[in-house]
């Protein structure tokens, strides 16, 4: 009896084993689940759909789960390398039950009834981990992906458990918060709303603002009972490193899913109806280091967004939906800035380390940024008060460094950063090594003597203040500079002779260096910012700055082989701006986020500019089209330079590089104007799903005299959680004028253009974004040049011409039965070699622009993030009434591009990037019979396609104190020539662009302190 | 004066970047593919020296004159010239796309041969997939497909699809592979590289097989000295550089796994 006793126990003991396995999940299989949806690594697989797949799995079986309780089982990871960190000092508890956890990282442990369940997690060398589970009807097994943040290594010396003790202090903690609606970030304002600290009830304000104080630390829990909506609970630590922790308590309605706190990956995400917005993008700077191939530019990144293009390999300015590079604003911590570009674009100032953010507005412009047609860049400076940040990265182009040290802990903080160029003497250590591989050391050493590869340097140092009054205080200096001296040789037996600038005679060899192009640039910008928080509802922010922006470009190598110059060319140009700004943000009315400011720009200018044209054009707008520099010259619809027709006039050698060499841009002058510009920006939430942004500029300019009105409108509606639907209107207006324009004309009023927008933001998964934008752009009262040519040369030689020989050949070649030339013709041969042109500038452009944009942005979980963007566009422009719209410079339809992030195991990492772009307009120059040049109606033909492919592997490291990865960068592996221009209608190279010629591969370093 | 100074500075850019950077032609004749993937997050380092034979321009010295002047004949013969490679190669996944995971490498190698001499360096990037493992009776077959590029010379690229198996017995892994290479169009041919039609636009790809075969040895595991060395030889035909077409050469790889 005993023994059939126990053999039915066996069995007993035997089906509740097999039942429990065929019910439980166990990490080991959810782990295999997991490889399988994207060969993932251990412990990083947040998912929603792995959840759900689990629920649905085991749902047939919830009345034997409901026996044997809820199963909250995890993965334990770091959050750096995404690894079980393998220590053997980790404590995992399930409200307060400790779990035991294998040598994978994995536990799981049952819990009783209850609606909330906590998960905590204390390690050796970790931040405490802390995770409130919510208990859904459906669900039965919860995983938990554990990412344990690391500690400082400061920080982790004789600590073992990070939490701080449940003890009294002197010092009573002051909590403050607020209650909030997660679908939109408001503050709820809801009767009968109850909030519990543990046990006791908090007063809460209408605006559901509340303050607690408390002489307990440790660990609390809050509760909130907001009349249809979600009970939450939220529990808090309360450490001596803040005693005034700020607290936002945020639920749901009863009925919406809850999109935060949830145990899957959205619990990650801000949700939809808060993030999205009509054509912003915004970049953390994990994503723009983790980008291949921008040379640590933030600004490159920008040409991988959808709608942005780049004229070439050699300029970071971004093309904005079609937009003239001049029409785009880069804004630094709310200061916009007078072109920080280094080489009229070559790169921009900002430095990678020093910043937080980084976003891109195409349309629906905030109210308090201005002088912007086509987009808006705004980037955000980093702060750290509460610890010392070293940040460098070197590579074989560049380097870069960022230092930020606290002088009071939370109080007072110094930083610092430059980052500079060394590519002058990389190329002469490579020259050396390329001499003497090839024993052509003399020839080398010559080039080296000679070639000055132009170089950069940026620095700039801050003070951050944060006062008891609550002021949050920066104050900046920030220095950028451009120094290149280019020479070129001739040879010369004698030796006395100096160059331009008294120097640089090799009388042994017989070279003479003579400098070529001496280019100086700088740019200072000092500036203080201040915010308060006034009270629970009011922000408001002061900002003074001065800007100073200069430039000395001399050319002496233009001297008198070029007609109409009789000094060395040069473009000395400085520009003094003050800014004043005061700004403030209110909450203080239910569902309304009202922005408020005025803005003030003093600004003097002082120019020197006899330039050629061309040069004039690189210096300001980094205008790499050859096309652009003869400008409008040719008029609507081109011009055929008739050749040695005119050879008696002296015009018999005409090219297109003559008319070029001819062409100079001069002014010379002071300008000195004032700007006051007033805003006014209302985000109302008018419902739970529908929210309005309202805002109008008013400005005022002394430059041309002018008051205008900017008003411009932005909608979201929610349809629901994970789909919105966007648009915007506005009119944005543009008087920040070059000097050129400024100085050559009689009055100018501002640029202007209509933006129109809709589109739909889509969360197609809790990591798979997607949106779309239609848009259609007007542009009016553009800036338009006009060149007029000086016959008063054709003229007087004509009338001092005694002996009528050039009358007579006048008269023969009108007159000519084989080849007649009219008048026109003549002078038009004439003035294009020998011409004086004269620009003046009126408002009497246009331009259309509209297309559609994409992009699906992924981020399932830190090891891999990415997007791909499209855009299908055209951007036309019309320069005067009348003449024909032709495609904008630098316009592209199509674009392609993939930027992908993975990270392998060992701390391996693969970043990759493809751009596909559709060719640049241009303007045809083609000859015709034996010299005569015939040039095309501007930007009738288009390029060949650009497109090419880059990659990055790195490797993670990490030192005692620091963080680090070597990496490899390929650029163009495959080789494409896009330094050849072709029409894309096929035929030979027309022309080059400074695109990367071929394979590139270089080295360097970045480390973290 | 203006154009003569762009055209310097251009010179010397090109000169500068073409160092550093690594233009290319023709195929490899390194390989090291033993059919065995790395795993994820793995690395291998493999530096191989060897010697090729090919067909060389040499000239002869017959006579040497009074003043020590040196005469010569010249004549083509076949010359065995020292060969390098650089090989990169690192896991990405672990079963994709064909059950045996993804790998990524890079090779560099030179001299590659051009013409009558000895050419730049060519690099080479393919993406090889694992595929499954079969065993034998005290063994196991590793096999994987790969492809791959490498840079040509502006006109196009070369392509080409390889097959490599390797059979593993303790430390010892004998292997051979097969690619097939479409090559990419010689630019030194004049007529190929500036047609009518314009500049470097004329496509003349040539077909030809390699064939590889080697044995890796696994080393214990010591500091500093390699994990892997693997002798090989190797054939490319048709070969028009070499004599009869056929194309040999043999090989060591010094191979550090984990290196970098």
């Amino acid at each position: 009896m005993e023994s059939k006793r126990n053999f039915f126990g066996l069995i007993l003991i035997l089906c509740c084993m097999v039942f429990a396995e065929s019910t439980i999940v166990t990490p080991e299989a959810m782990q295999f689940n997991m490889e399988d949806l994207g060969d993932a690594q251990l412990g990083v697989q947040d998912s929603l759909a792995i959840n759900d797949s689990i629920t649905t799995a085991h749902s047939s079986n919830s009345s034997v789960e409901a026996e044997s309780g809820i199963v909250i089982g995890g993965a334990i990871i770091d959050s750096l390398t995404s690894v079980f960190p393998q220590s053997d000092r980790i404590f995992v508890t399930i409200d307060s039950f400790s779990v035991n956890v294998d040598s994978t990282g994995n536990f799981e442990g049952r819990v009783g009834s209850g609606l909330v369940h906590f998960v905590e997690i204390s390690a050796f060398g970790y931040e405490h981990f802390s995770k409130m589970i919510q208990i859904a009807d459906s669900k039965l097994y919860y995983f938990v992906t554990c990412a344990l943040v690391p500690l400082k290594q400061a920080e982790t010396k004789n600590v073992r458990v990070t939490e701080e003790p449940r003890v009294s202090a002197k010092i009573p903690w002051t909590i403050s918060g607020s209650i909030t609606n997660a679908a939109n970030d408001l503050a709820l304002s809801i009767d009968g709303m109850v909030l519990y600290f543990d046990s006791t009830i908090i007063p809460v304000s209408k605006a559901s603002a509340f303050k607690i104080q408390t002489y307990i630390g440790g660990r609390h829990v809050f509760r909130v009972v907001v009349p249809g909506y979600k009970e939450i609970f939220e529990p808090i630590v309360l450490g001596n490193a803040d005693k005034q922790p700020y607290v936002t308590l945020s639920t749901t309605k009863i009925g919406e899913r809850a999109i935060r706190r949830e145990i899957n990956v959205s619990a990650k995400r801000e949700a939809l109806h808060v993030t999205s917005s009509v054509a912003k993008t915004t970049i953390s700077q994990k994503e723009l280091i983790r980008t291949v191939a921008t040379t640590n530019d933030p600004l490159r990144v920008l040409q991988t967004l959808p709608g942005v293009a780049a004229q070439s390999d050699m300029s970071a300015q971004p093309i904005i939906r079609g937009g003239d590079p001049l029409e785009s604003r880069i804004i630094m911590d709310g200061l916009s800035l007078i072109q920080p570009y280094h080489y009229g674009g070559v790169r921009s100032t900002a430095n990678q380390l020093a910043m937080k953010s980084l976003t891109l507005y195409k349309s629906g412009f905030p109210a308090q940024y201005y002088n912007a047609q086509s987009g808006l860049v705004v980037l955000e400076s980093r702060r750290d008060l509460d610890s010392t940040v070293f940040d460098f990265d070197l590579n074989m182009l560049q380097g870069g460094a960022y230092l930020s040290v606290p002088l009071n802990k939370e109080r007072i903080a110094l930083n610092a950063s430059a980052q500079g160029s060394w590519q002058d003497f990389i190329f002469k250590r490579v020259l050396d090594v390329a001499g003497s591989m090839q024993g052509e050391m003399q020839y080398v050493n010559e080039f080296k003597k000679t070639i000055n590869l132009p170089d950069y340097r940026d620095a700039s140092i801050g003070l951050d203040f944060r006062t008891p009054q609550g002021v949050d205080l920066t104050v900046k200096e920030i220095f950028n500079s451009d120094l290149s001296k280019l020479t070129s040789p001739s040879y010369t037996s004698d030796s006395s002779v100096t160059d331009s600038f008294g120097t640089l005679v090799n009388p042994t060899s017989g070279i003479k260096t003579d400098t070529s192009l001496y280019y100086r640039s700088y740019y200072n910008i000092l500036f203080a910012k201040a915010q308060k928080t006034i009270d629970m509802h009011r922000l408001g922010t002061l900002t003074a700055a001065w800007q100073k922006r200069w430039w000395n470009v001399s050319v002496p190598f233009l001297d008198d082989d070029f007609v109409g110059t009789t000094s060395i060319p040069r473009y000395d140009v400085s520009i003094d701006i003050v800014n004043l700004a005061a700004g403030l943000i209110s909450t203080r009315w239910a569902n309304h986020v009202v922005n408020s400011g005025i803005q003030l720009d003093m600004s003097y200018s002082r120019f020197n500019v006899d330039m050629l044209r061309a040069l004039h054009q690189l210096i300001v707008e980094g205008n790499s089209n050859y096309a652009d520099y003869i400008g409008p010259l040719t008029g609507d619809s081109g011009a055929v330079y008739t050749g040695n027709d005119a050879g008696n006039f002296g015009a018999n050698d005409l090219f297109f590089g003559s008319i070029l060499a001819g062409m100079y841009t001069r002014y010379k002058g002071t300008s000195t104007s004032l700007g006051v510009n007033g805003y006014i920006q209302d985000e109302w939430h008018a419902t739970d799903r529908l929210a309005l942004s309202w805002g109008m500029r008013l400005e005022f300019s002394s430059a041309d005299a002018t008051l205008m009105p900017s008003p411009r409108v932005c909608a979201k509606y929610s349809l629901n959680e994970t789909h919105e639907l966007i648009g915007a209107l506005g009119m944005y207006t543009q008087n920040n004028y070059d000097l050129a324009s400024l100085a050559l004309s009689d009055q100018l009023k501002p640029e202007k253009v209509w933006h129109a927008s809709i589109g739909e933001e889509r969360r197609l998964l809790p990591w798979l974004t997607h949106k779309v934008d239609i848009y259609g752009k007007y542009y009016f009262d553009l800036t338009s040049e006009f060149i007029t040519q000086d016959f008063s040369d054709f003229v007087n030689r004509l009338i001092s011409d005694t002996t009528g020989e050039l009358l007579q050949q006048y008269i023969l070649r009108v007159n000519d039965p084989n080849n007649p030339m009219t008048t026109e013709e003549i002078i038009h041969q004439i003035t294009g070699k020998d011409g004086i042109y004269t620009s003046t500038f009126e408002n009497s452009g246009k331009g259309v622009a509209y297309g559609i944009d994409y992009m699906l942005r992924y981020n399932p979980a830190d090891f891999w993030s990415g997007w791909i963007s499209a855009s299908l566009g055209n951007s036309i422009r019309q320069r005067n009434p009348g003449w024909r719209w032709h495609d904008s410079p630098f316009s592209r339809p199509l674009l392609l591009y993939l930027v992908n992030y993975y990270r392998l195991p060992r701390k391996y990492e693969i970043a990759v990037k493809y751009r596909f772009m559709s060719g640049v307009p241009y303007t045809e120059f083609s000859t015709k019979g034996d010299s005569a040049l015939v040039i095309g109606p501007y930007n009738n033909k288009r390029y060949a396609p650009y497109h090419r492919f880059d990659f990055k592997i790195s490797k993670g490291f990490e030192l005692k104190h620091s963080s680090g990865h070597l990496y490899l960068e390929v650029w163009n592996p495959t080789n494409v020539p896009n330094f050849l221009l072709r029409d894309r209608k096929g035929g030979g190279a027309q022309s080059f662009a400074m695109n990367w010629p071929i394979p590139f591969i270089y080295l360097g370093i970045d480390l973290k302190f | 004066m203006f154009h003569t100074f762009v055209r310097r500075c251009l010179v010397a850019i090109i000169l500068g970047i073409t160092v550093l950077a690594i233009p290319g032609c023709f195929f490899s004749a390194h390989s090291y593919n033993n059919g065995k993937l790395l795993n994820p997050g793995e690395n291998e380092v493999t530096i191989g020296v060897g010697a090729r034979k090919f067909t060389d321009y040499v000239i002869l010295p017959v006579y040497v004159g009074a003043a020590r002047q040196t005469f010569g004949l010249g004549s083509y013969r076949a010359v065995w010239k020292p060969s390098y490679c650089l090989d990169y190669r690192l896991g990405v996944l672990p079963k994709r796309p064909f059950g045996r995971g993804l790998e990524v490498g890079m090779l560099l190698e030179w001299p590659t041969q051009y013409g009558e001499g000895l050419g730049p360096p060519l690099t080479e990037f393919d993406f090889r997939c694992g595929l499954p493992l079969l065993a034998l009776s005290q063994s196991i077959y590793h096999h994987n497909v790969s492809l791959g590029w490498n840079a040509g010379a502006w006109v196009d690229n070369g392509f080409f699809a390889e097959y490599a198996a390797g059979i593993e017995y303790k430390y010892l892994l004998p292997y051979a592979n097969v690619r097939i290479n479409l090559l990419s169009t010689d630019v030194a041919d004049n007529s190929t590289a500036i047609s009518e039609a314009g500049f470097l636009d004329r496509h003349d790809q040539k077909v030809n097989i390699r064939i590889v075969a080697g044995m890796s040895i696994f080393l214990p595991s010591m500091p500093f000295l390699p994990d892997i060395v693997t002798p090989e030889v190797s054939l490319c035909t048709p070969n028009w550089q070499a004599p009869g077409n056929v194309g040999f050469s043999w090989h060591i790889g010094l191979g550090w796994c984990h290196g970098i």
